[in-house]
């Protein structure tokens, strides 16, 4: 039975039709096909009283958040991928040649091919809300390029910078930063966001009702070809890829050079695009990064576990004593959602909020105010939590590496800082749906969460220590941190320590490194030092420093599993890729640790006892060993 | 565990029920694009749901890029796909 409901409703108001995407049965917006031709039929039989079209969401947190990934999957050949998403191609088409102005109306999660649609609008706003953000998946997280001109339009919009930042080194923006960067034309707040969206149309079609047309490119910072200046950076910056991911971002980048010499959006370039495109989704490099995206997806609704949406306003307080406690009171400030109110910890919130929590608790949806407070090993007094919160979470701040303390039933914590995107929520007991809905809260709120139940320290720790502990081992025994670099840049390493180390406080790194290391503080300190400023990278590669690297986290993983620590594959494979930057090209972790591939690994274990532990190579042997693989 | 067709069958006819949240049978020849309105998303659902019949974490990568077009996504395929992994995992 196919499934009925269309994913567009339309609505007339002073001659604007609101066009509202709300894909069927989803959480989010897909624009697949079936939408594609709903919005090709609406837009070819408009009527002459429509002065203007605006495109807006249906989803609370979502604008567009792909076209469907299925088609990048299927794409098997260069001329592939032009016939698999000629649909899609055509509807947007049909939004560039509509003889009304239009506008993008973004609310929520505006993604790879969600913002390509966008650049065929003749105007973008967007509501200032946490799940408001751009961002280009295509090569960031599936190393394949874009095939609706993102190659062509962004660079001709935003100059060849800004676009590279988007396109190939994983800027994320949120309303304002698109605002300020020239990708869109107005922010408005959430709650006046239908008002003001409905003010900037009418004005745009002036007193006299005449179109005000604004065919892209609305401004171009680039008049000629980019400066050799310019170029020169980024071929620096590619050059300092893994090989792997090199040709499609050099592709890439050729592409929008291409778009800022010709100065528009041409036929050829267009067409190039859509060839290079589907070849790079054919490379097993996109094939094994896509194969990531499902891993995510379905970890994701398994943390979600069915728990349904709150209903009326949350409320979170925050103790403000202190200033790390503020700090993170004003990172929750600046991911405002609506619905959610941040009140400190004993003030009252106002009638409205108080009385839509307690009616919501009343009504069985167990849904109240919740008390995110920061805590220091002890639980604060009873009377700083009036009123009494339906669910408590710690925090621990970031650069404490103290053995969790469980001052509530889940502590919020990151050994990384408020700016880094992963965020564990460890869970003391079982998994209860108060957990799931605070996981769904934070990532509602941008952070990628991961639901854990450690018996001390918190996964995120242990897996920088599994992470960290061979690296550091080797430049103890006289290796070279250069060399480290260039084995991790060799294996697929973005986020190398060079980088990473900067957005951790090092001293509770060392000093948990040097626990586990059973070595003295200083010399862990001096090897950390060596990793973060390693100089000139290697253009060599030890393997046997990756054969210790995998073992260190295999080991890890394992213990998480068997230990119940993660309770699902996935969450494994999430903390390795969003907490350690695991080889995007590689799939996921537990995918690449095939029992042939450990069983590789096995062979080295006589020349790895100067860089593993003998749990760690406990855990090879056995695993070595053993029968099946993860997944099926 | 030793594994028999029809019944690994029934288990993901029950699996693609939950991904789609109904009751109604499918059939073989039905396209989880065309007939059921599966995207990527719905796939992940589907990932879970067989992950629950199988009591093994399943990836459908594979499936997915053994069709030449994402319409030829057949419950048929994935009998078969889901037959294959099976076999091979042992």
């Amino acid at each position: 039975m196919a499934a009925t409901a269309l994913p567009y409703t339309q609505l007339v108001r002073d001659g604007v039709m609101y066009l509202t995407l709300s894909t069927p049965d989803c959480d989010v917006n897909i624009f697949n096909n079936r939408a594609a031709e709903q919005l090709t039929d609406i837009l070819g039989t408009l009527d002459t009283d429509t002065r203007a079209v605006v495109f807006a969401s249906g989803k609370p947190d979502s604008y567009i958040n792909g076209v469907g990934l299925l088609m990048a999957i299927a794409v098997k050949s260069p001329d592939g991928g032009g016939a698999l998403t000629a649909t899609v191609r055509g509807a947007y088409h049909a939004v560039r040649d509509c003889r009304v102005p239009t506008v993008a109306a973004i609310a929520g999660n505006c993604y790879g091919c969600g913002v390509e649609f966008s650049l065929f609008c003749d105007y973008r706003v967007a509501a200032d809300t946490a799940s408001t953000h751009f961002y280009m998946t295509e090569v960031n997280d599936y190393l394949f390029l874009p095939i609706f001109e993102g190659t062509q339009r962004l660079p001709l919009l935003l100059g060849l910078e800004s676009a590279a930042d988007l396109l190939l080194w994983e800027k994320r923006w949120t309303a304002r930063q698109a605002l300020d960067g020239g990708l869109i034309n107005a922010v408005f707040a959430a709650e006046t966001m239908v008002s003001d969206t409905h003010a900037f149309v009418l004005e745009l079609l002036g007193c006299d009702g005449a179109p005000a047309r604004c065919k892209a490119p609305v401004r171009r910072r680039d008049e000629h070809a980019p400066s050799e200046e310019r170029l020169h950076i980024q071929r620096q910056r590619l050059a300092a890829l893994p090989p792997a991911f090199q040709p499609v971002y050099a592709d890439g980048l050729d592409l929008m050079v291409r778009a800022v010499t010709a100065g528009r959006v041409s036929e050829k370039n267009a067409a190039l695009e859509i060839e290079r495109s589907s070849a790079s989704s054919c490379q097993q490099v996109a094939k094994s990064a896509l194969s990531f995206f499902m891993i995510r997806q379905a970890t994701h609704q398994r943390c979600l576990g069915g728990v349904p949406e709150p209903r009326g306003d949350v409320v979170l307080r925050v103790a403000d004593d202190g200033p790390a406690l503020r700090a993170w009171h004003a990172t929750l400030a600046e991911r405002k959602l609506p619905g959610v109110r941040l009140l400190a910890l004993g003030a009252s919130a106002s009638p409205s909020a108080t009385l839509a929590a307690d009616a919501d608790t009343g009504a069985g949806a167990d849904v109240g105010t919740w008390a995110m407070h920061f805590v220091d090993g002890a639980r604060p007094a009873e009377e700083a939590l009036s009123p009494r919160p339906a669910h408590a979470i710690g925090v621990l701040l970031p650069g404490s590496a103290a053995p969790l303390t469980w001052p509530a039933s889940s502590v919020l914590t990151s050994p990384f800082s408020h700016d880094w995107p992963l965020l564990e929520l460890a869970v003391q007991g079982e998994i209860a749906s108060e957990h799931r809905r605070a996981y769904r809260l934070l990532t509602r709120m941008g952070w990628r969460v991961v639901i854990s139940r450690p018996k001390e320290h918190p996964v995120v720790l242990q897996a920088l220590i599994a992470w960290y502990a061979p690296l550091v081992r080797y430049v103890l025994a006289g290796g070279s941190a250069g060399l480290v670099d260039g084995t991790l840049r060799e294996f697929g390493v973005v986020r190398r320590p060079r980088r990473m180390l900067r957005s951790i406080a090092l001293g509770p790194l060392a000093a948990s490194l040097a626990r586990a290391l059973g070595s003295s503080l200083e010399p862990v300190q001096q090897a950390l030092a060596a990793l973060a400023e390693p100089g000139e990278t290697s253009e060599q590669s030890d393997d046997l420093l990756r054969v210790a690297l995998c073992v260190s986290l295999l080991a890890a993983a394992e213990r998480w599993r068997t230990e119940k620590i993660l309770s699902h594959a996935g969450l494994v494979d999430l903390v390795a890729r969003d907490g350690l930057d695991f080889p995007l090209h590689h799939g996921s972790l537990l995918t690449y640790l095939t029992r042939a591939r450990i069983q590789g690994l096995a062979q080295h274990r006589s020349a790895l006892v100067a860089l593993a532990s003998s749990a760690d190579l406990a855990t090879l042997d056995a695993a070595a060993a053993g029968q099946s693989e993860v997944y099926l | 565990m030793q594994w028999q067709r029809p019944d690994v069958e029934q288990r993901i006819e029950k699996a693609i029920l939950a991904a789609l949240q109904r009751t109604a049978k499918v059939k073989r020849e039905d396209s989880l694009v065309l007939a059921h309105g599966f995207d990527s998303l719905r796939v992940a659902s589907l990932a879970i749901a067989l992950e629950d019949q199988l009591d093994r974490p399943i990836l459908l990568n594979d499936w997915i890029a053994e069709c030449s077009d994402p319409t030829a996504l057949t419950v048929g395929s994935l009998y078969d796909y889901v037959w294959r992994v099976l076999s091979r995992a042992g």
